[in-house]
């Protein structure tokens, strides 16, 4: 969700099959709602509705970072996108067994039997505070009740007739694994007919990283590693036989050589490249599977995907990871050099536009760019886990000082061929500056009142004027 | 160009592209595991049925295997198989445990009774799944769970996929003990044909009594569903190698529920064995005394070939429920001697044969080994054996009392 989110902040679009814009609506199912990650994930996303609902006039937004709309599910239909609550409560502190309230049951029950033959005493004593620890039989169980829960409720109202339903989950883990099926069936058998017969896709994230041996002397550390191909071989057979969706997404990586730490009360895991790969399956389903079907969902055939990189190379960059993959990178180019030209930028005393488009001091001191500056460091944190973990994607020089002496673009150099002058002067901020002035003339006719949708529009578009020429 | 999955589906493009399904013959043939012998790699189906999803997959994997000589299936998978066929094996020798008055019992979950019991208790978390996920299309027909219980640890369960399924709890860790400390504390049931206790070690098909692999084969070839294409496949593997068509089927009487009905799984109403040709009547050695026993008094067998000068006897090596269920009277045992081994042959009431074949031991004091003979005269510093009574207690004619039924 966090790489998706990067991907859309940098104006990639999710476009659907006639090029139109879609809204993303994300759905966070996690009751490890302690984990840093998860909290951090929620507070990303937070703020790129602030941001895009500061940038935009309306819920439509022209070439722009930020384009696509991501609103949660409670604040639909009600115009607010600025104060998005993404946050369900599905904490539950409790054992499984209290859960199921097994002690309820007469002790020498066949029904106290039956679930001693399905569960583990291990399983049944776990408390759900911290998730499903990678039990997804207790999972399946415990999340069965999204009918009675207010964003499932939420989620069955507002859903219409060319909303589309994709769903994120790791297969080898806990909830994903739990709740992806069940969410599946819960969807075809709900009360709402346009979700009963929603085109539906998921991507299966399969194994792509490693763990440190569990401690021996700690009996509570249920999460080993080495049980994640066996945990995945017995969900994708599972799936075979039970699950049906529109379109299923599969994605794993072996190249990892530095497990991570296991310690799964902080899981500090940085983001991964796989991560950013499931995100751009997301912006496929939109384009690809179409809202409109036919045929009921029994009668569907599911479509199976699969991605590749040229090279199997243990860092990846633009030029070994194939030539489809360059369209994103490129996105994450711009805006990566938007976070430091906006960060220049308030240094350039002497810029024209301060005094001629309204983009002086008070406006760089602005709410907005306290928002901004603060998404950024996480688009710039965001980029360094990629580029430091194992497979490490790493298309760009990345810069803590925000320097812009060379073309951020790793292995490449600015060369703009087609226009003679800026060959004679040494590649900086001074490109793009020089650009907005060009452009402000265009801007200026449009008559735009919101100041920070000129400034990040016109500033994707000059970016994108001079970018352009690596592709 | 590198396939970013788990195993090459055929995609070739660097971006999303279409490919096939992974499916499990794919997941069989294609992942291999990373050496996993832990059971908390069981757990991953998303369905409170998980259990007997894990237990239909890895018969499908074994079989895969030995189709095609790879090796992908883990150890854990193998236990799995191993265990699936000990709670098969429990059935089997069920009238053995019961004779024993070993607490074995057979219980029946029937799904509309156990549901409404589930959702009694407030808020039926449990029932409303269950229900949801008996409605998948593998247990549409289902209609209850068997399961059988040792005192009071439940073991195993009926399965549209596999027959039977044990639970978790008698998943091991990589040390092959019991992951569920009580189990490992507390279960003590022994199984007669091994003399260790059931669920301990792995032993697939192959390496079990062909009596019992028959009372399986017997029990497969009567079912017709579709859903046990894995357990099917695995179990034929091994028929056809084996070779099960000279072995008579195992007699058997019905297994009753506490219910007092007949059990059933899958269609095929499920025995234990009851027939003296499906007993395992030796024991595991044939124990040599140095010394004559005199078969005035005793029931001795005869020797083929047998000399005048022979010093030594054998002692019957008869288990005690196959004496328990002859008439000693009617019973003819026979020792044909070689250099390195003697046969033992026994001729039953109605003129069958069973013979084992005991070699000379080449290890002493390996417990492990079985059919070996053990002379007592090698342990002649340390061992010997009297034959008690010596004396015989008879009546005012000479005859023999009733005190002698020692």
């Amino acid at each position: 969700m966090k790489s998706l989110t990067m991907l859309l902040a940098s104006g990639y679009k999710a476009c659907n099959e006639n090029g139109e814009g879609e809204a993303i609506i994300p759905v966070l199912i996690d009751p490890h709602k302690s984990l840093d990650e998860f909290t951090n994930c929620k507070r990303i996303l937070d703020k790129y509705c602030q941001i895009r609902s500061m940038i935009t006039r309306s819920s439509v937004l022209e070439d722009n970072f930020f384009h696509t709309r991501m609103v949660s599910l409670e604040n639909m239909g009600s115009g607010d996108d600025a104060n998005p609550n993404f946050d369900y409560d599905l904490r539950l502190d409790c054992s499984f067994g209290e859960f199921i309230k097994k002690s309820k049951l007469p002790t020498d029950s066949v029904s106290q039997d039956l679930i001693n033959l399905l569960y583990s005493e291990s399983n049944i004593n776990r408390s759900l505070a911290v998730g499903f620890k990678g039990s997804p039989n207790v999972g399946c169980v415990v999340l069965n009740d999204f009918d009675d829960q207010s964003w499932f409720q939420d989620f069955t109202s507002k859903f219409g007739k060319e909303d589309r339903v994709f769903i994120v989950a790791s297969v080898f883990g806990g909830t994903g694994a739990s709740g992806f099926p069940l969410l599946v069936k819960k969807i075809r058998s709900c009360g709402n007919t346009y979700l009963q017969n929603a085109s539906i896709g998921a991507i299966a994230v399969m194994p792509y990283f490693e763990l440190t041996p569990p401690k021996k002397e700690d009996p509570n550390n249920d999460i080993n590693s080495n049980c994640f191909i066996t945990k995945t071989k017995a969900a994708l057979s599972y799936y075979d036989r039970e699950l049906k969706v529109d379109s299923l997404y599969y994605i794993a990586d072996d190249k990892q050589q530095k497990p991570y730490i296991n310690d799964e009360e902080q899981q500090q895991n940085g983001t991964h490249f796989i991560e950013f790969m499931s995100a751009t399956s997301v912006l496929h389903f939109i384009k690809n599977t179409p809202a409109n079907q036919s045929k009921s969902p029994s009668a569907r055939k599911t479509e199976y995907y699969s991605i590749c990189i040229d090279k199997n190379d243990e860092v990846l960059n633009w030029d070994n990871m194939g030539m489809a993959h360059q369209d994103v990178v490129y996105s994450l180019l711009n805006y990566y050099t938007f976070t430091i030209i906006n960060e220049l930028i308030k240094k350039e005393k002497d810029f024209p536009l301060r005094k001629t488009s309204g983009f002086n001091d008070s406006f760089f001191n602005s709410g907005f760019f306290l928002l901004l500056d603060e998404f950024n460091k996480e688009y710039f944190k965001w980029l360094r886990e990629l580029s430091e973990n194992d497979r490490a994607f790493a298309p760009f020089r990345l810069n803590e000082n925000s320097q812009l002496t060379d073309f951020p673009l790793q292995g490449h150099e600015f060369s703009n061929t087609k226009n003679f002058l800026w060959s004679k002067i040494p590649y900086g901020l001074s490109y793009y500056l020089h650009e907005m002035i060009l452009l402000e003339k265009k801007y200026k006719s449009m008559n735009m009142d919101n100041v920070y949708e000129k400034y990040t529009e016109m500033m994707y578009e000059a970016i994108d004027n001079m970018n352009k020429f690596i592709k | 160009m590198k396939e970013l999955n788990i195993c090459e589906t055929g995609a070739s493009k660097n971006e999303w592209s279409s490919c096939g399904p992974i499916n499990q013959g794919m997941i069989a043939g294609k992942v291999k595991d990373k050496s996993t012998k832990n059971g908390k790699a069981l757990n991953a189906v998303p369905s409170p049925l998980a259990r007997l999803y894990v237990v239909n997959d890895a018969f499908s994997m074994l079989t895969y295997d030995l189709l095609n000589r790879t090796n992908n299936c883990g150890e854990v998978y193998k236990f799995i198989v191993s265990d699936c066929l000990d709670a098969f094996e429990i059935l089997y020798n069920l009238k053995y445990h019961e004779d024993k008055k070993e607490d074995v019992r057979v219980r029946v979950w029937n799904k509309q009774k156990g549901l409404q019991e589930l959702k009694h208790v407030d808020s039926g978390h449990l029932a409303t799944s269950l229900e949801n996920y008996l409605s998948d299309n593998s247990f549409s027909e289902l209609n209850e769970f068997v399961l059988i219980k040792y005192k009071n640890q439940i073991l195993a369960g009926s399965s549209p996929f596999t027959f039977l399924f044990t639970t978790p709890n008698l998943d091991k860790y990589e040390d092959r003990s019991f992951m569920n400390q009580s189990y490992q504390e507390n279960f003590d049931l022994i199984n007669p044909n091994t003399k260790k206790k059931y669920f301990t070690g792995i032993r697939l098909f192959e390496d079990r009594e062909p009596l019992f692999q028959k009372y399986v084969l017997d029990i497969v070839e009567k079912c017709t569903s579709d859903h046990i294409a894995n357990f099917r496949n695995y179990i034929k593997y091994w028929a056809q190698r084996i070779n099960l068509s000279t072995i008579d089927s195992v007699q058997t009487k019905s297994v009753v529920s506490e219910d007092n009905a007949n059990v059933f799984i899958n269609g095929v109403e499920i025995g234990k064995s009851i027939g003296l040709n499906s007993m395992n009547f030796f024991t595991d050695h044939l124990i040599k005394v140095r010394f004559r026993i005199d078969s005035d008094s005793f029931f001795c067998g005869t020797y083929l070939n047998d000399k005048e000068e022979r010093n030594y006897d054998y002692l019957l090596p008869l288990r005690v429920e196959a004496l328990n269920s002859i008439d000693y009277n009617t019973l003819k045992v026979e020792f044909q001697e070689s250099a390195r081994e003697v046969k033992v042959i026994i001729t039953l009431p109605d003129n069958k044969q069973k013979s084992q074949t005991y070699r000379k031991q080449i290890s002493t004091g390996d417990e492990e080994e079985k059919y070996t003979i053990i002379a007592l005269e090698e342990y002649v510093a340390n061992v010997n054996l009297g034959i008690f009574p010596f004396l015989q207690v008879v009546d005012n004619d000479d005859k023999a009392t009733a005190e002698n039924d020692y």
